[in-house]
């Protein structure tokens, strides 16, 4: 398992999940109204506050993905994503056991619908979020350096 | 922990900051936004040339207009609720959607209703019959549902 905790491994989880973040960010930045709809569809949320979500996650999700990538508080990007990931994995599990047939609105207009190969990703993303949480080493981190 | 509480809070700056700036920014609060009026409105709702982004939300007298102009209505709660008591003449929704090409095409209109109130099931119908899967140009939501409907002591069944 050693290769897991390989610097170089780690560097690439972080740059993988941060591209993945960065581009769920763009198209919900840019089309709030569409993304407040698709969480309207998860039937999670009262309507009413869809948009509070619609508004402030996407800016998680861009912030998070350019901080994994940059190697800036790599620990709290890290975690955040891990904390998104139990969310989204919430949220699509739900649906998927109500059997609702509904737009993952995981990322831009790719038109999936939710099902069990979006949550098994979204599972394999959070195992990469915890592998980073819990490095040894660090590599190319640019702030905080140590600590 | 710090970390994401710093990127948490940055991203609630510029996101909320963002939405405040832009030209299509959302209002933070949804309000459901509801067409009043009488006759002459629903004439214009229901006019062929009226083209429909998204389902509208009618109030009650748009309803009953529609009704008497016999519109198709839409019962989007379970059938055990149907059962018990729905608009008359209303139909249940069926199961997969594109059932509801039996008793009306993509152009004509459809309301579609459920128990008011919190209820959503007439929204994400509606929403769905206009989605890309069905393609239907005019749906509107009552949003006073069965118990408005009632109350009002239009026909029920």
């Amino acid at each position: 398992m050693s290769l897991l905790k390989n610097r170089w491994v780690i560097l690439g989880l972080r740059i993988f999940l941060g591209i993945v973040f960065l581009y769920a960010s763009f198209e919900k930045i840019r089309d709030p109204v569409s993304f407040s709809g698709n969480i309207q569809n998860y039937q999670m949320l009262p309507y009413g506050i869809t948009n509070l979500f619609s508004i402030f996650l996407p800016w998680v999700e861009l912030y998070v993905g350019a901080c994994l990538i940059l190697g800036v508080f790599v620990d709290g990007a890290a975690l955040l994503s891990a904390g998104m990931l139990v969310m989204f994995i919430i949220a699509l599990g739900q649906a998927v056991a109500r059997g609702l047939d509904i737009e993952c609105g995981c990322f831009s207009q790719e038109g999936s619908l939710v099902g069990l190969d979006i949550l098994a990703r979204d599972i394999v993303w959070l195992a990469m979020s915890v592998l980073i949480v819990r490095r040894e080493e660090k590599m190319f981190e640019m702030f905080p350096k140590s600590g | 922990m710090g970390q994401s509480a710093i990127i948490l809070a940055v991203s609630f700056v510029f996101s909320f900051g963002f939405n405040m700036v832009r030209d299509d920014g959302l209002p933070l609060i949804a309000t459901k936004q509801i067409i009043e009026g009488g006759q002459s409105t629903a004439d214009s709702l229901l006019a062929e040339t009226t083209l429909l982004f998204q389902p509208v939300m009618i109030d009650l007298a748009i309803a009953k207009s529609f009704y008497d102009r016999g519109v198709l209505f839409i019962d989007a709660r379970d059938d055990k609720e149907f059962r018990e008591g729905h608009i008359a003449g209303s139909k249940l929704a069926p199961a997969n959607p594109g059932e509801i090409l039996r008793w009306a095409t993509e152009d004509d209109p459809v309301v579609t209703y459920c128990s008011g109130g919190e209820c959503d099931l007439s929204m994400n119908l509606a929403n769905e019959l206009m989605g890309e899967d069905w393609g239907f140009a005019r749906v509107f939501v009552f949003d006073g549902g069965l118990p408005q409907w009632i109350e009002a002591g239009y026909p029920v069944e």
